[in-house]
Formats: C-alpha cells, structure tokens, sequence
C-alpha cells in the first residue's frame, strides 16, 4: 500500500489551483481558435478574440482569468492501493485558504446565505473511491462562479417520456440560461440517478475535455444533436449574436428508479478553469 | 457597427441619442463601482453614507474586482450579470446614473427604463477580467466598506470598450436577434 503524505500532496494541489486560475485549458483554447475560424459575425468574432487576449494577459500578468475566483470544487478519486493519512477535506480547505490569500483571488462567498457576515473561501470537496486497483489518486478541480452556478436546470419527467421530450427539456432549458452564462459556454447534461446524483453528474461531465465524447452511441450522437440544435440558437459569445453559443454538450447518465427520470442541466462559461493530476 | 469614444459623467446627456444598439464604445473618465448589495441599499434608502457624492450623468459598472497586485490599481475586473440589479435599477438610475454597463440579457422593462430615463446599457467583455484590467487606471473606496468585495468603488478607466446593448429609444440587442 503506498502512503501519500499531506506535504507532498499539498504542494501538488495547491499547485493545480493556481495554474486552473491563471491558464485556460489547451482544449478550450482549441475549442475557441476553431470558433473564430467559422464566425462571420463582426461581434462574436471580436468576443472570441478577447477571450484569448484574456488568456494571454492572464498567464503573463498572472492575474486570474476572471475576477470570479468562486468556489472551486473538488472531485477526489482514490485508488485502492494508496493510502492518505490525513484528511482530504482539512487538506483542501487549508490549501483553498492559502492559495487565495496569496494569489489575492476574490473573497466570493459569505459565512451564511441569509445571515451572511464576513466574507470567506469557501470550497467542496466530492471524495470517490473507484479508480480501480492502482496506487494513484486523481484529482480534479473545477471553478465556479456565481454566473455559473446561478445557470443550473433540474427537474424530473416522466419515466415513460418520448426523447424527444428530453432533448427539447434540455434545449429549452438551456436556451434560457445561456444569455446569462458567458457563452460561449459548455453544457453538462445528467440524466437518471437520484435528483442530486444527476445534478452531480452533470457537473462532473465538465470535467471532460472538448470533443470527448460519451462512449455510448446513442448518447454521443444526442451529445453533437444538441450542440448543433444550440448553435443554431444565435445567442452567440455573450450573447450578442454568433453560430458560437456552446462549445460542446456532455451527456452522462446513471441507473434510475422505474418511476423516476431527473435531468439536470449544467453551464460552464467560457472561462472554464479546470484541471485534472494524477498523484 | 459604429464606434464612439464618451467621456464620463456626461457634460452633456444628449451625446448618448447617437448611440443605437450594437455600435461599439470606448469610455474614459470615471465609473461607479457596485453590484447587489449596495443596490439593494440604495432602493431600500439605507443611503447615509451617499451623502455629497454626486452620481448626475454619471456611469455605474456592475463589478466585483479581485484586489490588486504588482502596484496595478486593481486585479481582474470583469462585469457581473446585470439581471440581478433589474429591480433596484430605476433607484439608481432616479440619483443621475446614465450608463450602466454589466454582461448578459436584462428584463424587459429596463427598456422602457432607458427610454424614461435618457439611459443605455452596454455589456463588456465578460469573463475577460485580465483583459480589462489595462483600462482601469485608479480606484477608490467610495461607501460601505463592510461590503467589502461588493463594496461601491470609483474607477478611472480609459478606453474602457463596450457594446451598446439598450439604447436611449428602448430598443434592445437581444430582440434583434
């Protein structure tokens, strides 16, 4: 059994942290060269463009990417032939705490949601242990901000629903939330489980690189049948016109009960930091 | 797609009638600083602090700015989702705001807001805080430090960009879609 140490793996977290804040994924910027290349609207162009001099003036200045610094999520994998002797969650908030105080990342969060008082970091931490027989653990973090936290969908629908049903609840949905998300912005679906499961799934879909697809056929083709069906929305980076109104669209499902068919709609904006190690 | 460059407060509040949606612009001079909190103090006349600052054609910035390093006068200071200030938008508009500049669609009767009120809203690049960070000059502490993040600031800015979203006629970017 290989033993983690707290030291080793905090100075490999806190590391992921700060480059998640100060440099966008390769995928994502990708993802938006290959948008500018299929514009024709004057607007979105220009949008798309400065998402990548944010890029740039991030990673130079290290300022971080967006002033939104959130709450940065945590989606620990445990293999089951490692050990941490220490708490994970402790670990994470006390490199959460250092790391935005010394980055000077924005104090996004309150103490309570209605008593508020003084203003803190505040991050989650999702604990799993199936990565299989392996000495590794993965961990991932996905920032959120406040614009997209506040563009989620869930709801329930009828087990016996045709798909298209589903699809247009998703489209719908989305279409809905996107002007308010940062578009161009990337879709996470959930479907099945239980309520939370499926929101939870949702978000972890994100954490998939662009162009991934789900492995199932039959998902991955609703997966690009959405993201045209968005991209014909003309929402547009922004919101103000353009085919670039998602990026891509992840679908990922979990068994259900018979009576039961959540679906969670979840948007990233176009400042998706997110990041994934293997220690 | 026209560009104009504003100077703010406004000299003269007639200079916005040649503004119409989707034309693109650069503002220099100063801003107002503040989102949720102080709008809501703002509506609900809790304005003590308010007291002597004059806010007659003057511009308001929907933004909440990561503290400033390396000597800049700022950190990254992109907008936040106007829609959130939509209710306690005509209290602000009614002490002389005149520019309102935020990211994303707002409800339907800021329209008619921007009509009553000789007002525009434009939206800037959002999620782009480090990109816009090179056009804030200086701030300051205006009131209610106890918000701290969401406390109201001013920013001098020059060639701050926006994109004219509401125009002074009520009409909107997103209807023409």
């Amino acid at each position: 059994m290989r033993v983690i140490e707290k030291e080793k793996f905090f100075s490999e977290v806190k590391n992921l942290l700060i480059q998640t804040h100060y440099y966008l994924p390769e995928d994502v910027l990708e993802a938006i060269k290959n948008a500018i290349s299929l514009e024709n609207n004057e607007v979105a162009k220009d949008v798309l463009k400065k998402i990548l001099d944010n890029a740039t003036v991030a990673s130079k200045t290290k300022l971080p990417l967006c002033q939104d610094t959130g709450i940065p999520q945590f989606f620990i994998n445990i293999g089951n032939k490692v050990m941490l002797n220490f708490s994970v969650e402790q670990t994470i908030n006390e490199i959460v705490q250092e790391v935005y105080e010394t980055e000077k990342f924005r104090k996004s969060s309150v103490e309570d949601p209605i008593l508020r008082s003084f203003v803190k970091h505040y991050s989650t931490v999702y604990l799993e242990n199936n990565l299989g027989d392996t000495s590794e653990v993965e961990i991932s973090v996905l920032i959120r901000g406040g614009g997209t936290e506040n563009t989620v969908f869930n709801t329930t629908l009828l087990p016996t629903v045709e798909l298209k049903e589903i699809i247009d609840t998703v489209y719908n949905a989305g279409v809905k939330l996107l002007p308010y998300s940062c578009p161009p912005a990337v879709v996470g679906v959930g479907l099945g489980g239980t309520v939370e499961q499926s929101i939870i799934i949702a978000k972890k879909s994100l954490l998939r690189k662009i162009n991934q697809r789900n492995k199932n056929v039959f998902y991955s083709e609703m997966e690009i049948q959405l993201k045209q069906k968005f991209n014909f929305s003309n929402i547009g980076p922004l919101g103000l016109g353009g085919k670039t109104t998602v990026l891509d669209v992840f679908i990922e499902t979990l068994p259900v009960h018979i009576a039961c068919l959540p679906v969670s709609v979840v948007l990233q904006c176009h400042s998706f930091r997110r990041n994934t190690i293997r220690i | 797609m026209k560009e104009y460059k504003i100077i703010l407060p406004l000299v003269e509040v007639s200079v916005l009638n040649q503004l119409h949606v989707g034309d693109k612009v650069y503002i220099s001079g100063e801003l107002f600083v503040f989102r949720d909190q102080v709008h809501k103090k703002i509506f609900n006349q809790e304005i003590q602090q308010l007291i002597g600052i004059n806010f007659r054609y003057s511009g308001l910035y929907y933004c909440a700015a990561t503290a400033p390093k390396y000597g800049l006068p700022v950190g990254s200071c992109g907008p936040t989702s106007s829609y959130r200030m939509d209710d306690y938008t005509e209290a602000v508009l009614q002490l002389g705001v005149k520019v309102m500049i935020g990211k994303g669609y707002r409800s339907e009767f800021i329209s008619s807001l921007c009509r009553k009120y000789n007002a525009v809203y434009l939206i800037t690049y959002g999620g782009c805080g480090a990109y816009l960070n090179q056009f804030v000059k200086e701030t300051k502490l205006v009131a209610y430090p106890e918000l701290a993040t969401e406390a109201m600031y001013k920013f001098v800015v020059e060639d701050f960009p926006g994109i004219v979203s509401i125009d002074v006629y009520g009409n909107t970017l997103w209807n023409r879609l």
